[in-house]
């Protein structure tokens, strides 16, 4: 029987059904009115006749707080003021969805610019700057000798979430508000809706749909449209079903920020970084929605991997009239290492250094200090993983003929012959990101009928993972998997989800887990039945991470893997084959080898569209891409995905790996794509356009 | 407008407006395709059918022009004897189940493989490859279909299901 308490609910597993589940003939369908134009003041809406039984909610109509509310981000709901192209400024609901579409298509805001058209990227946003510095970062007229100084500039794109289920809505709104949404967030969507219509949280209810582990991390988003559909809801007093269609959703989802960093290094002869300085600007779009986050998380990026002497890194998000952006694909560290990976590429190339060799020489040992003053305590992975990788691929033998190819480039050119390049690039995943504030509690109740009943926060919707976790507490106790329960429990005094939501889940969950199973275990012959055992999670003892002054621990865990990519350019089609992709992982004992692979391939699949096929650009405010030209990586993009698992003896316990794949291999690509070119740095953005490439081939030749 | 055809192997009549497209229709009047938002330009895959045994893109077909015909879905085929042969090797290869596409990709397979038994490693590949998905099951789809295609090969011919 499942227990009643204070602030516990179980609404992902023991929902009321006829709430959560309103037969269709009852709902009615709710549409967004979007502002056409990217700034301005509206006046007024010019539509139809409304049907009677229409509801319109416009600005000043929300019943409770006029703001959504992302982590410190407060963002107007259906302001008066236009902030981008797309923004919602009404809704709309009525019984029919194609007559409502219908409406929607024949309004018409009436819009009234206010000042010139903002300018793109043109002003930081307030309050999201970082500066950290360590040490006294060397000018050029202190140059020590045998000193030079390597220079790069790194730009990457937006990237769409890609996932083809797009975001729908239910809410039904009585005295309570009951929501069934795809998200990952499920307690911002319970704090979202209730702060909207003036409730209680606890009379608030989230069901997340069957997809709802697969948001491609657009965290806040489904938050805001639950807000809408709760609204309408409530306004209608009906039932209402918010779906986007895929076009509206690839238009106005969050998109991966863009990201362009330059960086200069002090180095010596042999290698060794002894300055680094770097200005990193990220893009936020209209609203500097987890900015801080994306910011602190694509520093870190840049300053993990390898020792740093002295270090000055600078860090902008800049709004622009353009939607806002959001963790897709990673919450910043692939921007961060990307632009450090290419970067290590220019220097290596510029003291002709094999890049295997160098990453595991100043790769952070034991005894140095990391970029937050902490002193590791075991002995960095990345050097096994690198001299694996060479191994497994044969990199160095492979970059040498390469390179000895490439002086006849002009005659391979002329006819027509492929040219090969290979690229490496270290990367790490960090799992709980800013760990900290309450603890986190995990209790498991074991009855006299040998049912279990684990009652988890913090609990991904994600089917495949809560499998995970029941099949491990069975392998415990001896139990049928049927008879473990996992039970949600959102109490809202832990961290509420949010970007590290999915790490944590790996990284905090299963260890209570398998610490509470392990006491029942113990107990379950010696004390009567039934037993009830309580694990708790406190922040480990090292300093707490500080974002200000990038000190402390940022992460519970680190998962480092090391990437190979090996393609060839087709000069005739100015085309890019991957030939070969490589990733050799240290992530821990593997509790379902499939599954860490599925993983390991769709972070590589994202990151190979980042680096190729997804071009995502703004036109006045809006995307200028349509969805039948945004393409993911194809089997023409997509050679077999080499992955190897390094095992460990330091490693006892899994880790997060999921993003490792998206932020290691853009970087080994694009350092492919640069030998096979053979040009130091001409091509330093990504992705690589044909039109990039054509340009690149043209002043090819036998430049280096 | 009212139109009969043969539904998941049910005779059945719709009613519906002619300018709705297949999807919608059986989206909407037959609850099929549950949870499924389509491109609606025939690029997705995630509204694929049976329209007489040809594999079609539902969205791009006017709900008028199935009059008479057969059409199967993926809820259809989820009930055959087929789909359970097939997926059960799937799983035995090691298939973490996507949530977005997995349906739709063993539907979309099993119909080439049915189509084109002498297919090769590769064009099998490439039909994976066409319906877009960022999950990582296409390595073990095309294991998939390698095994179920050597399978076919070691039954005798006239004894195939």
């Amino acid at each position: 029987m499942a227990r009643k308490r204070k602030g516990t609910r179980d609404p992902l597993f023991d929902p009321d059904p006829r709430l959560f589940s309103p037969p269709l003939a009852e709902c009615w369908f709710g549409v967004c009115l979007r502002a056409p134009v990217s700034h301005g003041r509206v006046v007024g809406l010019v539509h139809p006749p409304l049907p009677g039984n229409f509801v319109l909610v416009g600005p000043g109509q929300i019943p409770g707080n006029e703001s959504f509310q992302v982590l410190k981000v407060k963002l107007p709901l259906l302001p008066e003021h236009v902030h981008y192209v797309g923004e919602p400024l009404a809704l709309l609901a009525g019984p029919d969805e194609h007559t409502v579409r219908a409406f929607a298509a024949q309004s018409r805001f009436v819009i009234v610019p206010s000042g010139p058209e903002p300018g793109p990227h043109e002003q930081a946003a307030h309050g999201h700057t970082r500066t950290v510095q360590r040490g006294a970062v060397l000018e050029t007229r202190d140059l020590p000798a045998d000193c030079l100084v390597v220079e790069s500039t790194t730009s990457s794109g937006a990237q769409d979430h890609g996932r083809f289920d797009a975001l729908e809505v239910l809410a039904n709104v009585t005295e309570v508000a009951m929501i069934r949404v795809k998200s990952q967030w499920p307690a911002h969507v319970v704090q979202s809706v209730a702060r909207a219509l003036d409730l209680d949280p606890a009379q608030v209810q989230v069901m997340a749909t069957t997809t709802a582990g697969l948001t491609g991390s657009q965290v806040w988003f489904p938050s805001l449209y639950s807000v809408y559909a709760a609204v309408l809801s409530k306004a209608c007093a009906h039932p209402v079903l918010m779906r986007l269609t895929r076009q509206e959703d690839f238009h106005h989802s969050p998109k991966r920020p863009e990201c362009r960093t330059k960086l200069r290094s002090v180095v010596t002869r042999d290698g060794r970084i002894l300055s680094l300085q770097a200005d990193v600007v990220v893009q936020v779009g209209a609203w500097p929605v987890m900015a801080e986050e994306l910011l602190d998380r694509t520093l870190v990026g840049l300053l993990t991997p390898y020792y740093l002497e002295h270090f000055e890194v600078t860090g902008t998000a800049q709004v622009s009239a353009t939607p806002p952006r959001g963790p897709v694909g990673s919450n910043g560290e692939a921007m961060g290492l990307f632009a450090l990976e290419n970067h290590v590429q220019d220097l290596c190339r510029e003291l002709d250094l094999d890049p295997i060799k160098w990453r595991m020489a100043n790769a952070v040992a034991k005894d140095q200090p990391w970029f937050t003053g902490l002193v590791p305590k075991a002995e960095n992975p990345l050097r096994p993983l690198m001299a694996e990788a060479a191994r497994v691929t044969d990199f160095s033998r492979k970059q040498a003929a390469f390179e000895l190819l490439a002086q006849d480039r002009s005659r391979l050119l002329e006819e027509a012959l492929p040219l090969r390049g290979i690229g490496v690039a270290s990367g790490f995943q960090g799992n709980g990101f800013l760990a900290g504030g309450s603890p986190v509690h995990l209790e498991g109740r074991l009855e006299e009928t040998g049912q279990l009943s684990l009652y988890i926060p913090l609990v991904t919707p994600n089917a495949r993972q809560i499998e995970l976790w029941k099949q491990s507490a069975a392998a415990i106790l001896q139990l049928s998997v049927d008879n473990v329960r996992i039970c949600p429990v959102f109490s809202g005094d832990h961290p509420t989800g949010g970007p590290s939501f999915a790490s944590r889940a790996f990284e905090i969950i299963p260890r209570l887990l398998l610490q509470t199973c392990e006491a029942l275990a113990q107990k379950r012959f010696r004390q009567p039945l039934p037993l009830t055992v309580r694990s708790v999670y406190r922040r480990n003892k090292g300093p707490a991470w500080d974002a200000e002054q990038f000190t402390g621990q940022p992460f519970l865990s680190l998962t480092w893997c090391a990437a190979v990519a090996e393609v060839q350019i087709i000069p005739h089609r100015a085309e890019v084959e991957i030939v070969r992709l490589s990733l050799v992982v240290d992530a821990g004992p593997r509790i379902d080898e499939s599954a860490a692979r599925n993983a390991l391939i769709e972070g590589v699949q994202m990151a190979v569209g980042w680096t190729l096929t997804e071009a995502l650009g703004w036109d006045q405010g809006g995307v200028d891409t349509g969805l039948g030209r945004y393409r993911l990586p194809g089997p023409r993009e997509l050679p077999p995905i080499e992955i190897r698992f390094l095992e460990n003896a330091n490693q006892t316990r899994p880790h997060g790996l999921g993003n490792l794949g998206a932020h290691a291999v853009a970087p080994a690509l694009l350092g492919a794509i640069r030998q096979a070119l053979g040009q130091a740095s001409s091509l330093s953005s990504i992705p690589v356009s044909r039109k990039m490439l054509d340009e690149a081939l043209r002043l090819g030749g036998n430049a280096r | 407008m009212k139109v009969h055809l043969i539904l998941n192997g049910d005779d059945v009549t719709v009613t519906a407006e002619p300018r709705e497209s297949l999807f919608e229709v059986l989206q909407s009047e037959a609850g099929l395709f549950a949870d499924k938002v389509c491109c609606d330009q025939g690029d997705c895959g995630r509204c694929h059918l049976l329209l007489d045994g040809r594999e079609v893109p539902g969205c791009l077909i006017p709900f008028f022009q199935v009059r008479e015909r057969e059409v199967v879905t993926p809820e259809g085929f989820r009930n055959t004897e087929e789909y359970r042969l097939f997926r059960t090797l799937l799983d035995d290869e090691g298939l973490v189940p996507c949530p977005e596409c997995t349906e739709v990709q063993v539907f979309h397979l099993f119909s080439f493989l049915e189509q084109f038994p002498q297919a090769d490693a590769e064009e099998c590949r490439l039909v994976i490859g066409e319906i877009p998905c960022r999950c990582g099951s296409r390595p073990v789809l095309e294991r998939g279909a390698r095994r179920w295609l050597e399978a076919r090969k070691e039954v005798p011919r006239g004894r195939r299901r």
